[in-house]
């Protein structure tokens, strides 16, 4: 399950190590890329080799920040998030149990971080749309290309908004990052049966809202 | 009964109620024709599926994912400062002692046991035999009450005659009294110690049996021996 997923992330990891010292990057862009697996590079890293927690960082940091991103809906909160976990994932890698999926572990750590966020900031839903290019336009003429997808996406937000965590966080990992329900069940702690349930009302909610949010935006 | 024979409503429930996981992907095979099957020949649940299929869409990764300034140069300085910030601290800090949060709670598990066994022990390390929770009740004497009184009202426990005060040193207050009570109950229970030289009196060697030696009055509420009677 470990092996497949890094491949996935290989596949969408073009230009790792950007803007890091010529050597680090090379070595990082050969561990993050390579066939490498997770649990190596954990006892790499824990043996004091920097470059192995360096690739950790670049094989997950996309993933880990798009997790805390469709949670928050804010880019900044986003990467609050997603640098504290990496910080938690490095005090506490010696505690990363290898019997177990690697990112399955790392992402419980982002969820839990970017919900905790999340119930912070739950209000602050509203002022997320200057993450989309600022205020909407009122009438269709008025706008710049690009602009109905922006608005489709903060009265996505909006609706995501209205639902409770718990369904939120279901709806994120499966629907928007495709993760299984098996995958999903250990992130959160909670049964498979409980995640299907949780999908299913999720999806009802978010279904409902969304209806009614299209309804109002159109009239 | 078959599938196909049932009432049309029941068939359009059965559907409704798999629409959210066949739009997600998350039926199994034998469901998804099952759905299909009825899909082709209900409107209404194909339109219910539109909606379905809607929702799903506005959740589309890639339609969500675009986010103004967030590229591959955003991403190498998000890689840049989670290596220097983790640069700072030192690698399985926590791990190697515990969460702050476990640490407190392993402390507090601690004293509590602690204090549990240093109660224990001090409650059995005085009196092994007689533990505080296993101790007999305090034998009373009995003596006969002032006159008008109700009998049994001049009770009064072995040992009595020792007043138990407060005087500092410790003694007939709390833990040190209880067992200062304790010891002149074992005290009051024990036979009369009689000095070396001191003859003991044999009961059948005395005339009377020994009835002389009985107190002439006894108490009212002491029972009764009539000396006639062999016993």
């Amino acid at each position: 399950m470990t092996q497949s997923h890094s491949t996935l992330r290989t596949e969408d990891g073009a230009g790792w190590g950007i803007g890091l010292p010529r050597g680090l990057a090379q070595a990082v862009t050969r561990l993050a890329g390579s066939e490498v697996d997770d649990p190596t590079l954990v006892r790499d890293a824990l043996a004091g080799d920097q470059d192995a927690f360096a690739a950790l960082v670049a094989r997950y940091q996309k993933r880990a920040f798009w997790i805390a991103f469709h949670v928050l809906g804010r880019v900044e909160d986003a990467r609050d998030v997603t640098q504290e976990a990496f910080a938690r994932l490095h005090r506490s890698l010696a505690r990363y149990d290898f019997a177990r999926s690697f990112y399955t572990w790392f992402y419980r750590i982002v969820l839990n971080l970017a919900i905790d966020q999340l119930r912070k900031h739950k209000s602050s839903r509203a002022a997320s749309l200057e993450d989309f290019g600022g205020s909407l336009p009122d009438t269709a003429d008025d706008r710049p290309p690009g602009a109905e997808r922006d608005e489709t996406q903060g009265l996505v937000w909006r609706v995501l908004d209205r639902l409770d965590t718990k369904f939120r966080a279901v709806l994120v990992l499966r629907d928007i990052h495709g993760l299984s329900c098996r995958e999903i069940a250990p992130m959160l702690r909670v049964t498979h049966a409980t995640v299907r349930w949780r999908l299913h009302r999720g999806r009802q909610m978010f279904k409902e809202h969304w209806e009614r949010a299209v309804e109002r935006s159109d009239g | 009964m078959t599938r196909q024979s049932e009432p049309h409503g029941r068939r359009c429930r059965w559907t409704r109620k798999r629409l959210s996981a066949f739009a997600g992907g998350d039926l199994s095979a034998g469901g998804v024709a099952a759905v299909r099957a009825h899909l082709v020949a209900c409107p209404e649940c194909r339109c219910e599926l539109g909606g379905w299929l809607r929702a799903r869409k506005a959740l589309r990764p890639d339609g969500l994912d675009g986010v103004p300034d967030v590229d591959g140069a955003f991403f190498a300085d998000l890689h840049a400062d989670i290596m220097a910030r983790v640069g700072e601290q030192p690698m399985g800090q926590v791990a190697a002692s515990g969460s702050p949060v476990r640490r407190r709670w392993l402390a507090a598990a601690a004293a509590a046991v602690l204090l549990f066994a240093i109660g224990l022990w001090s409650v059995q390390a005085w009196s092994p035999r007689h533990g505080m929770l296993d101790r007999s009740p305090m034998p009373m004497a009995g003596t006969a009450g002032p006159p008008g009184h109700a009998p049994g009202s001049g009770l009064q426990p072995l040992g009595g005659d020792v007043e138990l005060s407060w005087d500092g040193t410790g003694e007939g207050h709390g833990l040190m009294g209880r067992l200062r009570l304790r010891t002149l109950e074992r005290e009051s229970l024990r036979p009369p110690v009689r000095s070396v030289g001191e003859a003991v009196p044999d009961p059948e060697q005395v005339e009377d049996g020994g009835l002389s030696a009985m107190p002439t009055e006894l108490p009212a509420t002491a029972p009764r021996i009539r000396p006639d009677r062999p016993r």
